[in-house]
């Protein structure tokens, strides 16, 4: 699944997305303003903000999203893990206005590039307080963060909740580059595409004698 | 035409899409029994021309078929009138009705889910009461079973606010009875899909509580403190045993979904209040929650099909070498926090080692031996080799030291002995 890809030969691809940034910093509401008024009516907990979905169509090609939001105080840090593995993408969260913020960022880039490498599209994201208006100082650190998302392979975007055009640009890149890196593993896989698909199966029964079976398996029907 | 046909289904890896063609009756492929042999029965059910898809096959002849087969035997066939296939199966006996054959129509995109569920009643409805038993003596055995009542009983006494809760209303004693009252029924199902929509449920009256309260959403910052509490009050030790159970079981496919998500949720809670008494718990937890879920990963993932017992968290297997004996392996109930130290007097205890003075802890992988010194901590060690992105193969082993006289304590106690074998 972290291969994440296309389930159907390329008509749908179906990512994860993890959501990550210290507690407070907004990046609930940045994904509620995003999914807003596309609930899906199967889901259970309609309407809570910690488990997201989202349908796209880019280029012709269907995409689901699924957007796991995270406990982002320090005391839950430990469970990271256990929330962003087989993630297709990330988007990680500060505040504009807090250096503590940006510095768990970086924590988290230094993380999933360590468990996850490479395979994993990072967009980094500064929440911009609707209050503050941009002066010479934000424009400033704007430059250094995003030489710095940059230099570790990720995008950096900064948005308000006002601003929904922010987030939709987000979304929309952020599936646009988890798409090629499906592609592109797909590529790579070229003809075991098979063997993948197998192996994704629900159940999974293994032969250990592989020679002189008894006749008669167990779902034969004669 | 029918070995043509295999062929092309062997190649293009069809698995559960039943060819187009009508006539092609009960026949065995000729190919089908010298393949049985080199293939898994789950390659052999879905690669070849199953046995079980008999398109032509009418509703009278499914029932003569199979009611010469034992309970759980099905078969595919078409039905002309629904213009769909259907699934026929034989069931135990009923005594009302006396039919003991159901036929149930499927829509081909449902193949996938039918086929699961029919797994689940086959296999794993009659296997799970054992597999209960067995998971939870296992955890009355190892000690683990009694720390969770112990963790569970102290994150009881905690208020939310001790837990994280930050201003969202948690449920009163009445909702509390009604999520405990639901958690323990969840027991009685085998299916690990309806396991999970209860869970659902449950997350669902948690949310219902703090919105009603509040009027406005949360995600997950405000969710996992309260689950961790609503757990904590519950007091179900056993819903551990239904995490792991959902979580080892539940369709792959499903892991990434909404079932998955707050199933990893309620695992989170429940680490947390596992590691509740230990100090510094969050730190370890990193490690640790990572070496669990590395190994669940692979499990899932790399199609191994057993899990060994020293893949669940607070274990380690300690093999006992003996000079011209060979090999006997233990798994020890082995916290974070304990030293190797401690391991080895644990180890002398249950190997029945009288001269433990002679014996020290090692790691062993496939170039190196090293002995570890007493104040190390092997879960630790453990969880580092795991989190590395290329995992060696390595043991813990137990044995006499070599040349005693030339390992000197002092030696020992700063640090590794590095001995290559």
């Amino acid at each position: 699944m972290a291969a994440g890809g296309a389930a159907n030969s390329g008509k749908t691809y179906s990512f994860k997305v993890v959501l990550l940034g210290e507690g407070c910093v907004g990046k609930t509401s940045l994904v509620l303003r995003y999914c807003e008024n596309k609930f899906n009516d199967k889901h259970i907990t309609t309407l809570q903000a910690s488990f997201l979905t989202k349908k796209l169509n880019i280029t012709g090609k269907r995409v689901n999203l699924a957007i796991w939001d995270t406990a982002g105080q320090e005391r839950f840090h430990a469970l990271g893990p256990i929330y962003y593995r087989d993630s297709n993408g990330a988007i990680l969260v500060y505040d504009i206005t807090d250096e503590d913020s940006f510095q768990k960022v970086k924590n988290w880039v230094k993380e999933l590039r360590k468990m996850l490498g490479n395979e994993i599209c990072l967009c980094i994201v500064g929440k911009l307080s609707e209050r503050l208006h941009m002066d010479t100082n934000i424009s400033l650190r704007l430059v250094f963060v995003c030489s710095y998302a940059e230099s570790v392979g990720a995008k950096h975007y900064h948005t308000s909740a006002k601003l929904n055009k922010g987030i939709e640009e987000l979304f929309l890149d952020l599936c646009k580059r988890m798409m090629e890196t499906a592609q592109a593993e797909e590529r790579l896989k070229g003809n075991g595409a098979s063997q993948s698909a197998s192996s994704r199966r629900g159940v999974q029964i293994v032969d250990d004698e592989p020679q002189a079976t008894p006749a008669g398996g167990c779902c034969s029907s004669g | 035409e029918i070995g043509e046909l295999k062929k092309e289904m062997v190649q293009s890896g069809v698995y559960l899409q039943a060819p187009h063609c009508g006539g092609l009756g009960g026949e065995r492929d000729s190919g089908y029994d010298s393949l049985r042999r080199r293939m898994s029965v789950w390659d052999r059910l879905t690669q070849t021309h199953p046995a079980w898809l008999l398109l032509a096959v009418s509703e009278e002849e499914a029932g003569r078929i199979l009611l010469k087969q034992p309970p759980g035997v099905f078969l595919v066939r078409k039905s002309a009138a629904l213009q769909r296939k259907v699934l026929s199966v034989r069931l135990e006996e009923d005594q009302e009705s006396g039919t003991s054959i159901s036929h149930f129509p499927v829509r081909e995109s449902q193949y996938n889910q039918v086929l699961e569920k029919a797994m689940h009643k086959c296999v794993l409805k009659p296997l799970k009461s054992v597999i209960e038993t067995a998971l939870h003596d296992f955890q009355v055995s190892s000690g683990a079973w009694q720390q969770l009542r112990e963790n569970l009983a102290l994150a009881k006494t905690k208020k939310p606010e001790e837990l994280g809760v930050d201003g969202a209303v948690p449920p009163d004693a009445v909702a509390i009875e009604k999520i405990r009252q639901k958690l323990l029924n969840m027991r009685k199902m085998y299916s690990p899909e309806k396991k999970v929509s209860l869970l659902l449920r449950v997350c669902k009256l948690i949310y219902t509580i703090m919105q009603d309260n509040s009027g406005r959403m949360y995600g997950a910052d405000d969710f996992l403190p309260m689950l961790t509490y609503v757990v904590a009050q519950c007091d179900t030790p056993q819903l551990d045993t239904e995490i792991q159970y959902m979580m080892e079981l539940l369709d792959p496919s499903l892991l990434q979904g909404e079932g998955g998500y707050y199933l990893t949720s309620a695992y989170g809670a429940m680490s947390l209040i596992k590691n509740f008494q230990e100090e510094q718990a969050a730190r370890v937890l990193s490690s640790e929650a990572r070496n669990t879920l590395h190994q669940w990963h692979r499990r899932r993932t790399a199609q191994r099909s057993m899990p060994c017992v020293d893949d669940f968290q607070n274990y380690l297997r300690v093999a006992l070498q003996e000079p011209g004996v060979g090999c006997t392996a233990k798994t020890l109930v082995v916290h974070p926090y304990t030293t190797t130290e401690e391991v080895c007097s644990l180890c002398a205890h249950k190997f029945k080692i009288p001269d433990a003075e002679n014996y020290a802890l090692f790691l062993v992988t496939e170039e190196t031996s090293q002995q570890l010194s007493p104040d190390t901590y092997p879960q630790r060690i453990k969880a580092e080799l795991h989190s590395r992105p290329h995992a060696q193969v390595f043991h813990f082993v137990y044995r006499r030291v070599p040349n005693l006289n030339l390992c000197i304590p002092g030696m020992v106690r700063n640090g590794n002995c590095p001995q290559v074998e």
